[in-house]
């Protein structure tokens, strides 16, 4: 075991490297240059030639693509991921300040997903077939078929505007810092409380379904039928057997979905004027930033890395039957 | 686009007569001390905060490096100019005590007041308006919003610790002009370290009437009044420009208090802002701004080398029905590359009218005719059947786009609309690979178009990506440049207007005024020729009406 | 009633057992929610499919100057009606249709999808418009029947592509082992950790953003997950009694792969599937919204939800039929997909009744 996860911890390297190279060559041969985009901001004719190849040499962008990512790489090394292209402050400040709204936002959301899926899921797999299941599903279907962008903008009009009583711009209101700690804390739950509900209702329905079904199949196994058939009450054969062995699969599966914790989503950040992550790599990709993309593309492969070999520790733990040689 | 000079300031009467006959007009509103639903005048007193809005984030507040209208909006408030334009375009001195222009047009020296101070309190002295000017020609400094004014610069001196004197190489008419888009920068501040990289871009140290408080990135830039301002004191405590990159939450935001002002669409002030609540609380108003829409052809394609067929694309283009349709009537319909409420502009020049039987006649003749019968036209072996190209997200540019597709279609031309997004489209635009677009160019209040119809100004150079040629175009363009006397200038211009209008390698669309409905709570807000900001002193005194507030909230 | 559902054993050979399908089918059957989904969805292929006769502003049947023409059945074919007829090709539809001393029959939709109309811009639904008009004038209904076939394909092809290679992948790194389940796990590792905005951006800045490229790349996005669980599943099944009795009687692997492994391990993958069906219309619809999807003048759901947006509050029917055509088909898909997962798991008995 010790030496599978040493092994995998050495193949996340390779991996990493690999990751990168692709993401560089991808936005390096992307056509347009961030000096094309300065430049076209002002849509004015501010630059020469000379000036033009002067700002290329600046970004160091004159250099062939080899000798660009060996230079990202060798700054890496020290954990110095460069400074972005568009205001020249450096790539870790700026995903510093927009990592914690988009981690607060989708952790509490993975949170609340999962604290109802999980009961949903389980009761609806004891239930198979019953009212509750069916109906329940069918609910949840039509949630997720929601499109986020649709019901953000629903929601906003009923509670934001028509009736006034959550506000939908930000994360805090003006001057709610100058308030006592308790009145700023309210101001921020509140801030919190639509966003979630937009992220949360999708994942939702998806985990619960999940949940039904690994604990449909942990409930067909033989020694649920052994534990029922020794007598023991539905409510703990369901505890004790049914829940614990369904968990792992719901571990594994929080596992794969750690990354996406990091990633925010684009569209709700728009609507919500959310400053998070996902309105940063977005920016960063449409106006060729190369540090602030590579930045990112690290980080998110490192995470979703990492929640990847957590996810297959805890299942060959789990299940014995995988062995890795 | 750039231009003159002191004439201006002679002539500055005949403008004043023109523009306020020809200006937003009817629709200008709020003069100081107006008064208020109560039958009070309302004193101007000191305090309160107003809410501004902006569309998306600044990167930077350096005022050499700044690119965007959003930045422009925020450093209007921190840095005054040298000179600048007054609300009715003539240009004072602001920073400058006065100015004087050489007999040959060729030096300007300026004189700064008094006791100017940063708002750290340090003396601002010529040392820092050269120490300016250097910063914007730095070739390491990517200052793509001035370098252009300054570079024909041949130096700058400082004469004394308040005088400077510009020398150009050669006369350059629109000289003065480019003292008016200049605020000097603190030496002390950024003479030392990476210009690019100094801490001071995030919390910038100015001159203007408001200093720097605070900037949540993604979320809020705040300004505070400056006490130390050598001229009167501003009446707000504070200036908070909220960021909200989405329109309608943005206008949700307005109707509940959280905005006092914001940009609204046509569709939105049609539609979404009719009601008697919002009548109550704002004042919608509407103003016209130094900017034109256009379609641009390439004239070097194989379709659009032929000017009988860009002026045929023109009449393919009811811009008629779409600005009654698009923008309810308000916009105006231009037919050449100047302001349309500027001297430059010939309002004598009719445009082209909707016709799709002469544009149909203006094809044949061109060559263009459907010689295989699959209903699409070509010459000579080629189809005619080219790439529309607009920005993806663009509203406008979707719909002029869908507009214009239908008439070609019906006339044997095909058009394949291709949204591109941003960062690939400027790069196809300034490569000169594409086959026709729409955009729009905001203009300054000199007429000089050299960087967009001059040919020797195509892409990567200059502006000129509808390879334009015109040998009669380029020497007037050549010669308004260096001509002072205004009325010349003014006849050099009208005749390339008409040059223009005859070649076509634009449709220019219209002229469409901005929207902005200002929170009844404000006093004194001011409209020029310019818009409500971008002029002096701009914005900088508006106040909050006291019983009004109470009244609104 | 259990044996009914258990799936016979293969012979010998390692032949196929006839009426597998067969028998899914009947399993499927009785799942009466799931039946109708199915329906729906079909309905909705064959509705887009046919939309040029059923939205279009040219006539089904015309009688015009002395000869007959069919010109929207025409368009239901590659074929180009004005090459045949010249006299055709500068004609004005709109006005053919307009015209009452023409004999025609019209589509039951008598617009075509991309015909502007300025002065009916945004007008509530109507005798004239069932679905109203948008910001330009266009009819709506004709749009989203026009627009069906981008929406329905999107889902339908993309999650096919993961499908495919998700399976393919999964299947030899979990049978295999070894090496080839190193290699192939760095290489799902390596497609999972890009960013999919990233791709998608990527991508449209390379090529003309259109619905095919679009179909690509979420699928070759998408097959990680599938990739994942079917070789979770391989792991354990081909280590199960009857997987190893094929091979000692000499079955050989691909058949082994393809008769006995797969189909029990199909189960997860299918769920998996399924949302991702729907998820993929969704991301059309987020990628219209973001400017990124489908190009104009085309018309899909997504799209003109995209545009809805800024006119909710005076124009509630461009938000809600394309959001309740989305809903359905969503809904459809994944409840078609689970019951289809329920009729292939062998494990899933259905109780005593």
């Amino acid at each position: 075991m010790l030496f599978y996860t040493l092994r995998r911890l050495a193949y996340l390297i390779p991996t990493l490297l690999g990751i990168t190279v692709v993401t560089f060559v991808i936005i390096s041969l992307a056509p347009g240059s961030p000096v094309d985009l300065i430049q076209s901001g002002t849509m004015s004719s501010g630059i020469s030639i000379e000036g033009y190849n002067e700002m290329l040499r600046l970004y160091g962008l004159d250099k062939p693509i080899l000798v660009r990512y060996g230079v990202w790489l060798k700054r890496l090394a020290t954990l110095d991921f460069g400074n972005s292209f568009l205001d020249h402050r450096p790539v870790a400040v700026k995903i510093w300040e927009r990592l914690p709204a988009t981690l607060i936002l989708n952790i509490v959301s993975l949170l609340f997903a999962s604290l109802l899926a999980i009961p949903l899921g389980l009761y609806s797999a004891v239930k198979q077939y019953s009212l509750f299941d069916k109906l329940g599903g069918t609910i949840l279907y039509m949630l997720y078929s929601l499109p986020e962008f649709w019901v953000a903008v629903v929601l906003i009009m009923i509670f934001g505007v028509k009736l006034h009583v959550l506000p939908f711009i930000g994360m805090e209101s003006v001057g709610a810092r100058d308030l006592g700690f308790f009145p700023y804390l309210w101001d921020r739950i509140l801030h919190m409380v639509l966003p979630t509900i937009c992220l949360t209702y999708g994942s939702l329905a998806y985990l619960s379904r999940f949940v039904r079904g690994s604990t449909l199949e942990v409930i067909r196994q033989d020694y649920i039928r052994t534990a029922r058939a020794k007598g023991l009450g539905d409510a703990r054969v369901v505890y004790r057997h049914v829940f614990k062995n369904t968990l792992i699969p719901v571990l594994t599966l929080l596992g794969i979905l750690l990354p996406t914790l990091i990633s925010g989503s684009v569209i709700l950040e728009y609507i919500f004027s959310w400053p998070g992550i996902g309105q940063l790599f977005f920016d960063a990709v449409l106006s060729r930033d190369y540090p602030t993309v590579m930045g990112l593309s690290f980080m998110t492969a490192v995470m979703v890395l990492l929640g990847t070999l957590i996810a297959d520790l805890l299942c060959a733990w789990a299940d014995p039957r995988i062995t890795y040689e | 686009m750039r231009v003159s000079n002191r004439v201006l300031v002679a002539a500055s009467a005949v403008l004043v007569g023109l523009l306020s006959m020809s200006s937003c007009g009817t629709r200008e509103k709020k003069e100081p001390a107006k008064t208020s639903p109560a039958g009070q005048a309302s004193q101007p007193i000191r305090g309160g905060t107003v809410y501004r809005h902006l569309e998306a984030d600044c990167r930077t507040l350096n005022w050499v490096l700044y690119t965007t209208a959003y930045e422009n909006y925020v450093l209007r408030y921190l840095y005054d100019r040298l000179l600048d334009y007054d609300r009715n375009l003539d240009i004072v001195p602001v920073l400058a005590k006065d100015y004087e222009v050489s007999k040959d047009h060729l030096s300007i020296t300026v004189t700064l007041r008094d006791s100017l101070r940063w708002h750290d309190g340090v003396p601002i002295t010529a040392e820092d308006v050269k120490f300016t000017v250097e910063k914007i020609l730095d070739p390491t400094v990517a200052a793509v919003n001035k370098e252009a004014w300054f570079s024909r610069l041949d130096r700058v001196e400082v004469l004394d610790n308040r005088t400077v004197e510009f020398k150009w190489k050669e006369p350059y008419a629109p000289s003065l002009h480019a003292l008016t888009q200049f605020a000097p920068i603190p030496k002390h501040i950024y003479g030392e370290g990476d210009f690019n990289e100094n801490p001071a871009n995030r919390s910038p140290v100015g001159s203007g009437p408001f200093k720097f408080e605070e900037w949540r990135t993604g979320q809020l830039i705040s300004l505070v009044r400056n006490d130390g301002y050598y001229g009167e004191k501003a009446y707000l405590d504070r200036i908070v420009f909220r960021i909200i990159p989405d329109g309608s939450a943005a206008l949700n935001a307005l109707k509940t208090g959280e905005l006092d002002e914001m940009r609204i669409t046509q569709i939105q002030w049609d539609t979404q802002t009719n009601d008697p609540d919002f009548a109550a609380k704002f004042d919608k108003t509407l103003y016209y701004v130094p900017q034109y829409n256009y379609l641009a052809w390439n004239c070097r394609s194989v379709w659009f080398k032929d000017k009988r067929v860009r002026r045929a694309m023109t009449m393919l283009f009811d811009r008629g029905t779409i600005n009654k349709e698009l923008y309810s009537g308000n916009a105006e319909i231009v037919t050449g590359p100047f302001y349309v409420k500027s001297w430059a502009y010939d309002s004598s020049i009719a445009p082209i009218p909707f016709d799709p039987e002469g544009a149909k006649r203006l094809l044949d003749e061109a060559g263009w005719i459907d010689s295989d019968n699959d209903g699409v036209r070509d010459n000579d072996g080629t189809k005619f059947e080219f790439d529309f190209f607009i920005i993806s997200g663009s509203e406008t540019g979707r719909r002029y786009s869908e507009l214009l597709q239908e008439q070609c279609r019906k006339v044997g031309v095909i058009v394949n609309i291709r949204q591109i997004e941003g960062a690939t489209f400027f790069d196809t635009m300034f490569k000169g690979e594409y086959d026709a677009t729409a955009l729009a160019w905001r203009l300054e209040n000199d007429p000089d178009v050299y960087d967009t119809f001059h040919s020797s100004q195509v892409p990567p150079l200059g502006l000129n990506h509808a390879f334009y040629s015109n040998p009669q175009v380029d020497s007037l363009l050549e010669a308004g440049r260096v001509e002072f006397d205004r009325a010349k200038r003014q006849a050099i211009y009208h005749r390339v207007h008409r040059l223009i209008h005859e070649d076509q390698p634009y449709t220019f669309v219209n002229s469409v005024p901005e929207k902005r409905p200002f929170s009844k709570r404000i006093g004194n807000v001011v409209l020029s020729p310019d818009g409500p900001f971008d002029f002096y002193p701009g914005a900088a005194y508006w106040y909050i009406k006291q019983d009004v507030a109470q009244a609104v909230k | 009633m259990n044996d009914e559902r258990r799936k016979p054993e293969a012979d010998a050979e390692g032949s196929a057992s006839p009426g597998y399908a067969r028998i899914v089918w009947r399993n499927f059957k009785r799942d009466h929610v799931a039946v109708a989904a199915l329906a729906l969805i079909a309905v909705m292929f064959v509705v887009s499919y046919l939309a040029p006769v059923i939205a279009n502003n040219k006539p089904l049947y015309m009688h015009w100057e002395g000869r007959s023409y069919f010109p929207a059945v025409s368009d239901l074919f590659p074929f180009n009606l004005a090459l045949r007829y010249p006299e055709l090709r500068m004609l004005d539809y709109a006005r053919v249709r307009d015209d009452g001393s023409i004999r025609r029959i019209m589509p039951p939709v008598p617009y075509s999808p991309y015909e502007t109309n300025l002065a009916e811009k945004l007008s509530a639904p109507g005798r004239q418009h069932w679905m109203g008009t948008d910001d330009l004038g266009r009819d709506v209904c004709s749009r989203m029947i026009h627009g069906a076939s981008v929406s329905l394909k999107v889902g339908f092809v993309a999650v096919g592509i993961a499908l495919v290679i998700g399976l393919f992948f999964g299947s030899l790194a979990g049978y295999y082992g070894g090496v080839v389940d190193i290699l192939v796990s760095r290489l799902i590792e390596v497609v999972m950790c890009f960013p999919f905005f990233f791709l998608i951006l990527a991508v449209i800045a390379f090529l003309p953003p259109s619905i095919y490229n679009i179909m690509i790349v979420i699928g070759i996005t998408r097959w990680t997950t599938i990739a994942r669980y079917a070789r979770g599943e391989f792991l354990k099944i081909k280590r199960q009694d009857y997987a190893q009795a094929a091979r000692a009687l000499g079955a050989t692997d691909p058949k082994i792969i393809f008769r006995h492994i797969l189909p029990n391990s199909i189960a997860p993958v299918l769920v998996t599937a399924t949302f991702g069906i729907a998820n993929a219309i969704l991301i059309e619809a987020a990628l219209s919204f973001l400017g990124l999807g489908i190009q104009p003048p085309f018309a899909s759901w997504g799209g003109i939800l995209a545009t809805a947006r800024e006119f909710i509050e005076v124009a509630w029917w461009l938000a809600t039929f394309p959001g309740l055509a989305i809903f359905l088909t969503v809904t459809a898909y994944n409840l078609a997909g689970e019951g289809l997962r329920d009729a292939t798991d062998p494990r899933l008995a259905l109780p005593e009744r």
